[in-house]
């Protein structure tokens, strides 16, 4: 008999240090998820540095405030992969839309260009006193698409 | 510096070739920071920066560039990049105007070719489509 999984049963949750030397195991859980998925080399690479911003964006929010930990929610979907990184105690103030022109430099606008650059939707959300940031990221359809070859499955 | 990148420095007559490898991020930016703005003093008329071998690097990466190319061109300093076709971030940078500031190369030979000729900077003397 074969059992049919559905995507939402594959969500994987942890949660980590709101401390920058941890952001790297954070985007690598999420690589790797992705690489399950066959998202290309490419697009695997550019979630990467928007997990990364968005994780950075809530360990600079909560900077005065008691750190909790972070907590990354990776739910892959048919044709996309969700991911949501949520910071108890904190507030995100995010009232600009990033464009191209950011000189003088605001590192934090940098960040939000650079999500909104590199995935399909950023939604910065607060329920009571959490906040998060939800990423989405949805597969490009591909000519001749082998499920099997994403070169980020050999990493 | 932590594990996740580091940086070799070569000096090449007046220039100083700063080649970084591994990943760049918030954890470690500021430790490459110090070592590049080290050099910069040091480096009679110019630096190299050599990205090619980095594997990431966010914006806290993009920031310390900006503000590398700001300080040594305070201290009439030339500043180049090099970061190949397929580097990460290539695309933003450029979409970002980095190259406006800074010449972007694709081959760390040009770099090192223009800045030897005496390229000026400022646009003129490299740029990413000129490799």
């Amino acid at each position: 008999m074969r059992t049919q999984i559905e995507p939402a049963a594959d969500s994987i949750d942890f949660r980590f240090p709101a401390k920058a030397e941890y952001v790297s195991v954070a985007r690598l859980a999420a690589a790797a998820v992705a690489a399950r998925q066959a998202f290309t080399y490419d697009e695997i690479e550019d979630l990467k540095i928007a997990v990364s911003e968005a994780c950075n964006a809530l360990i600079a929010a909560s900077k005065t405030l008691r750190r909790s930990p972070l907590r990354l929610h990776l739910v892959p979907e048919n044709d996309a992969l969700v991911i949501r990184v949520e910071a108890p105690g904190t507030r995100l103030e995010f009232n600009v839309r990033a464009n191209g022109d950011l000189r003088p430099l605001d590192e934090r606008l940098l960040g939000i260009f650079l999500m909104q650059s590199l995935v399909d939707e950023v939604d910065i959300r607060h329920t009571g006193d959490l906040a998060s940031i939800v990423l989405r990221l949805a597969k490009r359809r591909r000519e001749g698409f082998n499920a099997g070859s994403s070169p980020a499955e050999q990493d | 510096m932590n594990t996740l990148a580091t940086v070799e420095i070569q000096r090449h007559g007046d220039i100083s070739l700063a080649q970084v490898r591994g990943e760049i991020d918030t954890s470690n930016v500021r430790e490459i920071a110090a070592v590049l703005e080290a050099e910069g003093p040091r480096a009679g008329a110019s630096l190299v920066v050599d990205l090619s071998s980095v594997t990431y690097l966010n914006s806290a990466t993009v920031k310390l560039l900006f503000e590398l190319a700001e300080a040594l061109r305070g201290r009439q300093q030339q500043l180049r990049l090099v970061m190949n076709e397929t580097a990460p971030m290539r695309g933003l940078l450029l979409m970002l105007g980095f190259d406006r500031v800074v010449p972007v190369h694709t081959r760390l030979e040009d770099a090192l070719a223009e800045m030897q000729a005496g390229a000026t900077v400022g646009g003129e003397g490299g740029d990413a489509d000129a490799d």
